[in-house]
């Protein structure tokens, strides 16, 4: 590759640079690899990330574990009902001394941005945090203050216990580049868990693996991997088939097949492929187009994993 | 405004519901005429009701109140019809359910039956009109309810309208060939193997009763009662009888018709004979119209001893063709019999007694009963009677009031009249009713006649020459006869038509879609075994049995089917092949013959690790493929040098069963 990339990449294959990271990840999430390379995937894709699964499987430990294994400075917002969106962006605050408003910057204003329970907030405050996401900054009081590079936004969202909550429509779901859950560790890796220290001791000991400029190199790799005539053809095959089945709703926007692609691009990135294989669409499918599709039959595929497997088999690679 | 917003709000489920009902109603709507009114009204319920539904966005009805209503929709059809068979209540049965089936009607499947439904309903609307004028509206509906269910399969983001259409029209342009072909040679069994059963429906034309004011009331419509095409010349218009209905029995007001007799009669045509094929607009009677005296007629008809036709099951019930002889006049040799005799000169006791007395001094002073016939002529002629359209009322001897008081009569007073005085003379004598005349249509070679052209007239009994006609109306108003009820009424007497035949355009206009209208029905909807033979002999083919048309129809529909298919084929062939692909599409077939198939949607990737893993003595060979051919396809800048490599590597390679 002789595009005029900084020294930083060249000299180092990111495969290893993402390895130690997600090997280190490992050690804190157990058993969660493919979880893990998603979501590291989803961040190179200058995608945000959702995360839907009942409390205590680990959110928010892989959010803070990965702030800090990239070092990034990290907030979490801890989303209720009566959270205002000055609460997520920030607040103007009047300076007696110099006699004018002064901006106090809200917790958006960092680079890894963990939303708790997102679904708890009303839409006014959702669209905020949401808002922001795309746009990349805030517009506060006519002034506009961009957010932090990289920005990642790690939402969570409990999907049971449904009153009282406001579930994200379809369009403010597309924000997000990919949408997994973790689900429960098995029997061994549980036990491990269980002997193991605490893990808020263990994310105390976590030391920077990758800087984050690195990251950002990275982020602009993504788009840089090749992507073959064949490949395009497989990925316009994929929403080819949703648009035309009788199975969905509504087909795939060209938008999300962009987001499949890139998600890809990464993910073939981090495995250090020279192009993108079918294997690595299919990896980040269920991901990526399990919350942009809605089955008509909800009793075919519920969760978003199902939805991706039906997709993927039904698809055959040219 | 608020129902341009309430429109824009209706989810898309409602948008195409509200298309299903749309269709649905339309083709139901033909049959509204037809259906008891109760059932309509449940249908309109059932639309409110699901509309309201819908738009309230409330849960529809429990289901054990849709199976009560179900049951009871079928209970009444049950008690309307007394039946559940046959088309009236079988298409009130299809009314009723529909709307059963739209207030359960919650998803597309639903929808979907929704329009089958439809789509059944329009076209048991044939069974009972098959005009050329219904044909632009069956078509609209149909093309609607395609485009309904083309709209119904697709996903929320909904197929604008006008998409819908055109691709309906398109449908249907493909469609075209195929249903003509079939239309042309789809094998017609002979015979009335699908004949449409009768239905009770009100008669229309003449009636077999006749009474006072009967045909002057009919003449007032210009519907058509049948068209005649003639091979050859037609006869003149004062030859045009077209006889129908003999009627015997008179009470002194109205004449019947007693239970027809099938006599063999022997006939001896003597007038010139005319041949020509009548088609009969649907009057649901089972007697046939003909020109004075048929010599020659199919196998479907009979002829009475009252020599008028009849077919032999069915009441024409839709429109029926009948190929026909006749002879305008013919002697019966043989003496009447008896039987017959008394009842031809039967009279009510004690009615009309002065009509009675003025035949006995009628024919006590003449010589003969012709000089007697001529003599009541005469009197009709040289006297002040009237012809109208109009006439009086008539007391209860209608005789004597109409010979002695009005003097005002349309033919079927004039006929009774002079049957009845010739009864009195002791001359055997009948009322006959039918039509006389007809319009000749110069744009399509055929006589018209309707309804207006009804007639009445008498036939007596004279020994030696048989059945004679006698036409009083032709003593009175002889421009009838020659002319038709035009030239006979008088300029403020309302004839049907009469406006319409003044005017030169408009009845042109009238005649050429009556030209139109006889092409769709002789063409299309009495096309049959008859013309498939005749077209079949056209092309060459002799001797065309069911089974050769079966068997050709399907050859013919198997060779379409292939064409098409490897139309589409074509249409839809797998891009160019590039070598890498070619190669590994061979590398693949080798390891499905080894019983390690791909999986369509296996990477190939995972496919060669997967077939690595069950062959581990291949595994290298394997890693390599995999990694050249993932190279060549999916990697910047492939080394096309690479390729061959990868040729022979797949071909070297040597997969064993298991």
């Amino acid at each position: 590759m002789d595009s005029p990339v900084p020294t930083l990449i060249t000299q180092a294959d990111p495969v290893d640079l993402i390895g130690g990271t997600i090997a280190q990840l490992n050690r804190v999430i157990l058993g969660k690899e493919h979880q893990i390379r998603l979501c590291l995937a989803c961040l190179l894709a200058r995608g945000h990330l959702l995360i839907e699964d009942i409390p205590g499987v680990g959110k928010t430990t892989l959010a803070h574990a990965l702030a800090e294994s990239l070092g990034l400075s990290y907030q979490r917002i801890q989303f209720t009902s009566d959270i205002l969106p000055a609460d997520i962006i920030g607040v103007s605050v009047f300076d007696r001394e110099t006699n004018a408003f002064r901006f106090h910057k809200g917790p958006v204003f960092s680079q890894l941005v963990l939303a708790d329970e997102i679904n708890r907030a009303t839409p006014k405050a959702q669209s905020a945090l949401l808002e922001a996401m795309e746009e990349h900054q805030v517009t506060v009081d006519g002034q506009t203050y961009p957010l932090a590079a990289p920005f990642f936004v790690i939402a969570t969202q409990n999907p049971m216990y449904q009153i009282g909550t406001y579930p994200l429509p379809e369009s403010q779901l597309d924000r997000f580049l990919m949408r997994i859950a973790l689900g429960y560790p098995d029997a061994a890796l549980e036990r491990q868990l269980l002997m193991g220290k605490d893990r808020r001791d263990l994310l105390a000991t976590l030391a920077p693996t990758l800087s984050p400029q690195q990251v950002l190199l990275m982020q602009t790799m993504v788009p840089q991997v090749y992507v073959s005539p064949a490949l395009l053809d497989y990925v316009q095959a994929i929403v080819r088939f949703t648009r035309e089945s009788a199975q969905f709703e509504v087909g795939l926007s060209p938008r999300a097949a962009i987001a499949l692609l890139r998600a890809a691009q990464a993910w073939a990135l981090i495995h250090g492929h020279a192009g993108v294989l079918p294997e690595d669409v299919q990896a980040v499918l269920g991901a990526v187009v399990g919350h942009r599709l809605r089955p008509k039959d909800e009793s075919i595929a519920k969760s978003p994993a199902e939805v991706g497997q039906l997709v993927l088999e039904a698809v055959s690679v040219p | 405004m608020s129902a341009v917003l309430k429109l824009e709000q209706i989810s898309p489920f409602g948008r195409k519901l509200a298309w299903v009902i749309s269709g649905l109603v339309l083709a139901i709507l033909p049959h509204a005429p037809h259906l008891a009114p109760w059932t309509l009204v449940l249908l309109g319920l059932a639309v409110a009701a699901r509309i309201f539904v819908e738009v309230q966005a409330r849960a529809l009805p429990p289901k054990w109140l849709r199976v009560l209503v179900a049951f009871f929709a079928l209970l009444g059809v049950l008690f309307t019809y007394r039946t559940l068979n046959g088309i009236e209540a079988g298409t009130a049965l299809l009314v009723v359910m529909a709307g059963m089936k739209l207030l359960e009607t919650r998803t597309v499947r639903d929808l979907t039956v929704l329009v089958f439904l439809g789509y059944f309903a329009l076209f048991a609307g044939f069974l009972y009109n098959q005009e050329l004028l219904r044909l632009p509206y069956m078509l609209a509906t149909a093309w609607l309810l395609t485009a309904t269910l083309m709209r119904v399969h697709q996903s929320t983001l909904s197929m604008p309208a006008r998409e819908a259409a055109g691709l309906t029209g398109k449908m249907v342009l493909q469609a075209l060939p195929l249903a003509l072909l079939l239309f042309l040679f789809f094998p017609r069994l002979p015979g009335n193997f699908w004949a449409i059963p009768a239905r009770a429906q009100a008669s229309t034309g003449l009636d077999d009763e006749l009474s006072p004011g009967d045909v002057s009331e009919l003449s007032i419509s210009s519907a058509i009662a049948f068209r005649v095409r003639f091979d050859g010349p037609a006869p003149p218009p004062s030859e045009r009888y077209w006889r129908g209905i003999v009627l015997h029995d008179f009470d002194g007001r109205t004449w019947r018709r007693p239970m027809p007799l099938y006599i063999p009669q022997i006939v001896r045509p003597v007038g010139e004979r005319y041949r020509y094929r009548i088609t009969l607009e649907p009057h649901q009677r089972n007697w046939i119209y003909a020109l004075e005296m048929p010599t020659r007629w199919p196998d479907t008809a009979v002829r009475t001893a009252d020599l008028q036709l009849v077919t032999r099951r069915h009441p024409i019930a839709t429109l029926t063709s009948f190929d026909l002889e006749s002879s305008t006049a013919y002697v019966v040799e043989a003496p009447l019999p008896t039987a017959m005799r008394n009842v031809d000169l039967r009279l009510p006791a004690g009615r009309n007694p002065r009509s009675l007395q003025l035949a006995r001094e009628l024919r006590a002073s003449v010589a003969s009963d012709e000089a007697f016939i001529e003599a009541v002529l005469r009197m009709f002629r040289e006297q002040e009677y009237f012809y109208t359209l109009e006439p009086p009322r008539l007391e209860r001897d209608s005789i004597d009031d109409f010979l002695f008081n009005t003097r005002r009569g349309f033919c079927e007073h004039f006929a009774s009249a002079f049957t009845v005085l010739a009864r009195a003379a002791g001359i055997p004598a009948r009322v006959v009713t039918g039509y006389q005349g007809g319009e000749f249509n110069p744009l399509g070679g055929y006589l018209i006649v309707r309804q207006s052209d009804a007639h009445a007239w008498s036939e007596v009994w004279l020994d030696g020459k048989g059945w004679v006609r006698v036409d009083p109306t032709a003593a009175v108003a002889p421009e009838r006869i020659e002319r038709g009820l035009d030239a006979a009424m008088p300029g403020h007497e309302p004839v049907p038509g009469r406006v319409l035949r003044n005017h030169r355009v408009l009845s042109n206009i009238r005649l050429a879609w009556d030209a139109l209208n006889t092409f769709w029905n002789d063409q299309v909807i009495e096309f049959g075994e008859t013309q498939q033979r005749w077209l079949a002999e056209r092309i060459g083919i002799e001797n065309l049995g069911v089974r050769q048309l079966g068997l050709a129809i399907a050859l013919t529909l198997a060779l379409f089917f292939a064409a098409l298919a490897m139309y589409l084929a074509w249409r839809f062939r797998p891009l160019e092949r590039d070598p890498v692909q070619a190669v590994y599409a061979g590398l693949c077939r080798k390891l499905a013959r080894a019983n390690l198939p791909k999986r369509p949607h296996e990477g190939p990737n995972d496919y060669l690790s997967r077939v690595a893993a069950a062959r581990p003595q291949l595994a290298r060979e394997l890693q390599e493929i995999r990694s050249i051919y993932t190279a060549l396809r999916y990697e910047p800048a492939p080394m096309l040098a690479r390729l061959s490599r990868l040729k022979f590597l797949v071909n070297r390679l040597r997969v064993t069963r298991t």
